[in-house]
């Protein structure tokens, strides 16, 4: 049944068409109408929820229209009603949105509007809400609205069930990077389960060290897959960076408690951070012979270079001329950011100069 | 009273229901030709079918020249020894069908293996036992298995017990999800008669016994624990060029006609495990590598590349409940709504040839019956001995089908299993489709492994056996492989009778299946066959669907 070419439609056929478009502009045009006279005179009976059902069915994205439809919930069938009622009224609210959901899965309103019925009813599942947004991230494992709104469901979750899905949902994760790691969403979910996931767990040094590592492993694993993928480089910059932090708020709790050891935990600390910045380094340059033109790759070596050269004190001249090489071939390769690399560029020759 | 049909003249007579006739008898009464179609085996597919285990087991014991009262299929009529040479002033040339069918196959050995592993109770398989003694399939056990120790005999009952879960190929072939044989489905609408299964894992065996499971996506190369860092990115960047590869042909410039093998070392340092991935199991090369040039290699690479992500991450698909006999009676199907007349377990005893033209007229069939077309398409088994110039070099394909209790590597609807040459002492490449009950092949607890090569060694199953010991727990008592129940070995020839002088020109062959995995190479043949007969038709043009209401 896939893959049959669509038939050119006849002249006949497009006119049929655009005749039927012009009278459901017009149709669409009275609704919103009669929405403007309802709303000016307050009228919050069942006919002005049906034409707000009607207007929304054709256009979820008229915000106006969601918050004309919560008016007249609440000073309509949400009034003085019974608990039992308002549970029911809501939950006729939330299939009607899984309804638009299929015409639009990336609506910010329908999401909106979701959220507020879930926080009006008593007995919300938010059980049933994890697999509906597990069904959309199964359908487009890159729609951002999905993730964020997984993102809430599970703070409810893990707030009502008070139990953690920290683990569950990092995992989730992997499982969306393996399918197609082309996924900004994902990685960045990633980015806001594994400082906790540390915190939680409750690892000692030695712990984490090893699970930031495997996190290496993996996005080494996509750029050398892809190196043309963003996505990834940016959780590589972001683990690279997370790593200068973890580091330097440890340094700073260390210094209040012993003033006499903060020397020595300071070489400590930047040995260590220098040491991860040089594997990285390599890593990156591995790559760079393989794709040398590779912009991403040129770009993580500039950065991780420049970090170098402000925690060692030897080099710098070398490492000065290697940043400027690497910017005159990001100026050839990458000509829409020439003026970014330029500037870039600028500091280090300035730097040789000075 | 024999049954004779009304109409005598027909536009096209096709005999055989294999996959290249039947594509033609769709194709043909498509476009408003008469077509009297006619097989004289019981069954559609031909050499393409696929048989029940009860009919796969007597199908080889009739090719093992068991007679044919012994076995329940294929009663087909001899033809009659007095040759009649003349039938009103035209040739009258015999045709020995069964004949010619048990020529085509050759070193058929069957095997059955006993349930060694005591996991029922002797209760349960007293009962086994027991029931069969009142089966039809007693016949069968009786006469099979007068040299079968106890264990093997269970076997076979269980086996003939569940026959008619089974749908074995003969002939099995998978469909590439871009390609002639799908892109046809799709038009032609005779995909809608089909359901298939998506076939989406690939292993290569390497030395030190092991299976590594071929990375061919995206996320293949970037999940897989076996493939290095740098393997990755010159795998990826392979992979991107050859989906590509003719728009930049400044990177093969020079490799044209030169091993495929140089280029990828030479241009992509591609080498080893990683090498041996990319020509047998990503370019699915048949033959040596040496015999695939880099223009050659190019093409098949590409075709698989752009394969994957129609269906999922597949680049196979797998027509259910036997592929060969289903998508053939899927274009029958279409002959016969387009007005196809068919006669199954009908057997013809000569083609008449005109003395004057040498062109076919007609033919007389098992009732005596004279019928006239202006053209004959007929599978080769149909053709007299007198029309053909058998080629003695011809290709031969070595077989298996082996029943498994337990599935290899892992569970699925279907996988693929690539030995290259010289991995197991073989000298082509050695595949080996895994089916499950998913795709209609076999009962809910087996699997079935379809092994093929082209013929080196002496039999079928010199040709296979090695590989088939690393598969299944078959002689080294490795308790954590599978056990195989049954193993069927054959070869069979892949006759090209368009190399025949001999033939009138309006007698068209179609060939035997190929060594390929896929149907392809069939699917062309049918249509350039169609195209030369019928220059300037449509070939299998959409059928107008009735629920189409798209307005």
């Amino acid at each position: 049944m896939h893959g049959r070419k669509r038939v050119k439609p006849s002249a006949e056929v497009e006119k049929l068409r655009k005749e039927k478009e012009v009278t459901k502009i017009k149709e669409y045009r009275n609704l919103v109408e009669s929405y403007f006279q309802k709303k000016d005179k307050k009228e919050f009976d069942n006919d002005a929820l049906a034409l707000t059902t009607k207007i929304l069915s054709q256009n979820p994205d008229f915000y106006s229209i969601w918050n004309f439809r919560r008016l007249i919930l609440l000073n309509g069938l949400l009034k003085e009603c019974s608990e039992e009622d308002k549970q029911q009224t809501l939950s006729t609210e939330l299939v009607f949105l899984q309804e638009l959901f299929q015409l639009n899965p990336k609506s910010y309103w329908i999401f909106n509007h979701r959220r507020w019925c879930l926080e009006t009813m008593q007995n919300p599942d938010w059980d049933k809400e994890l697999q509906l947004v597990g069904k959309f991230l199964e359908l487009d494992a890159r729609n951002f609205h999905a993730w964020d709104y997984r993102r809430y469901v599970t703070s409810k979750l893990s707030c009502t069930t008070e139990t953690s899905l920290t683990q569950i949902e990092f995992d989730f994760t992997t499982t969306k990077i393996n399918q197609n790691f082309s996924n900004y969403s994902a990685w960045h979910q990633r980015s806001k389960l594994l400082p906790l996931l540390i915190k939680e767990k409750n690892l000692d040094e030695q712990e984490k060290k090893k699970l930031i590592d495997k996190e290496f492993e993996l996005v080494k694993a996509a750029f050398y897959t892809d190196p043309d993928d963003q996505s990834a480089w940016l959780y590589h910059w972001w683990l690279v960076a997370q790593g200068s932090i973890i580091s330097t708020s440890q340094m700073n709790e260390e210094s209040k408690e012993s003033s006499n050891s903060l020397n020595q935990n300071l070489s400590i600390n930047t040995s260590e951070r220098i040491e991860l910045l040089q594997r990285e380094i390599n890593v990156v340059r591995e790559l760079l012979e393989l794709e040398p033109d590779s912009k991403y790759c040129l770009q993580t070596l500039a950065n991780l270079l420049s970090e170098l050269k402000s925690n060692v004190k030897e080099d710098s001249k070398k490492i000065d001329d290697e940043i400027v090489t690497i910017c005159d071939r990001l100026i050839k390769i990458d000509k829409f950011r020439t003026k970014r690399y330029e500037d870039l560029r600028s500091k280090f020759i300035s730097n040789q100069q000075g | 009273m024999p049954q004779q049909l009304e109409v005598t003249e027909y536009d096209v007579i096709i005999l055989g229901t294999g996959f290249v006739e039947s594509i033609l008898a769709g194709a043909l009464a498509r476009i408003g030709k008469s077509v009297l179609h006619m097989d004289t085996n019981e069954y559609y597919g031909g050499s393409w079918t696929s048989f029940n285990f009860q009919e796969l087991l007597d199908w080889a014991q009739l090719l093992q020249g068991c007679p044919y009262y012994l076995v329940t299929i294929c009663h087909v009529e001899e033809s009659s020894g007095n040759s009649q040479e003349n039938f009103e002033g035209k040739k009258a040339l015999p045709i020995n069908f069964s004949k010619a069918r048990r020529q085509a196959y050759s070193t058929i050995e069957y095997e059955i293996y006993g349930i060694l592993k005591q996991t029922n109770s002797t209760e349960e398989n007293e009962e086994y036992l027991h029931k069969d003694e009142q089966d039809t399939s007693e016949e069968t056990i009786r006469h099979v298995s007068t040299s079968l120790s106890n264990f093997e005999r269970e076997t076979l009952a269980k086996l003939l017990k569940e026959s008619k879960q089974y749908n074995l190929d003969i002939a099995p072939k998978i469909m590439p999800c871009r390609g002639e044989l799908i892109e046809l489905l799709i038009s032609s609408g005779v995909g809608r008669y089909l359901e298939f299964k998506a076939l989406d894992k690939t292993y290569i065996y390497s030395d030190q016994d092991t299976f590594d499971k071929v990375p061919c996506s995206k996320e293949d190369v970037f999940t897989s624990q076996t493939v290095t860092l740098i393997d990755k990115r010159k795998l990826m960047r392979f992979l991107t060029f050859a989906l590509d590869f003719t728009n930049s042909p400044e990177t093969f410039e020079g490799y044209e006609e030169k091993p495929y093998e140089k280029f990828l070392k030479e241009k992509f340092q591609i080498d080893g495990k990683l090498l041996s991935a990319v020509l047998y199991a990503i370019t699915l090369i048949q033959t040596k590598a040496n015999d695939v040039n880099t223009i050659q290699g190019l093409t098949y690479t590409q075709r698989y590349l752009k394969s994957l992500g129609r269906y999922g991450n597949a680049a196979f698909l797998v027509a259910l409940y036997g592929a060969g006999s289903e998508i053939s009676q899927g274009f029958c199907r279409i002959s016969a709504v387009f007005g196809g007349i068919y006669m199954l377990n009908h057997s013809i005893k000569h083609l008449l040839i005109d003395k004057s033209s040498n062109n076919f007229t007609g033919l007389i069939d098992v009732n005596g019956q004279q019928l006239s077309s202006t053209y004959l398409i007929t599978s080769i088994d149909y053709i007299p001995e007198k029309l053909l110039q058998e080629n003695e070099e011809c290709e031969q394909i070595s077989r298996a089908i082996v029943i498994i209790d337990r599935y290899i590597h892992e569970e699925g609807d279907a996988s693929l299993t690539i030995f290259p040459p010289d991995s197991v002492g073989n000298e082509y490449p050695i595949r080996v489709l895994q089916f499950s009950e998913g795709t209609r092949s076999c009962p809910e607890d087996k699997y079935v492994l379809y092994m093929s090569t082209k013929a080196s060694g002496k039999s079928a199953k010199e040709d296979l056996y090695k590989a088939l010991e690393k598969l299944v727990n078959i002689s080294n008592d490795d308790a954590s492989l599978s056990s195989p129940l049954f193993a069927l070995f054959y070869r069979h020839k892949f006759r090209d009778a368009t190399l025949s002088s001999l033939l009138p020109d309006n007698i068209i062959v179609t060939n035997d299946s190929d060594s390929s995995l896929d149907f392809e190479t069939a699917t062309i043949q049918a249509k350039q066959l169609f195209e030369k007969m019928c220059p300037n038709e449509e070939f299998l043009p959409a059928v107008p669907d009735p629920d189409d209401d798209d307005l």
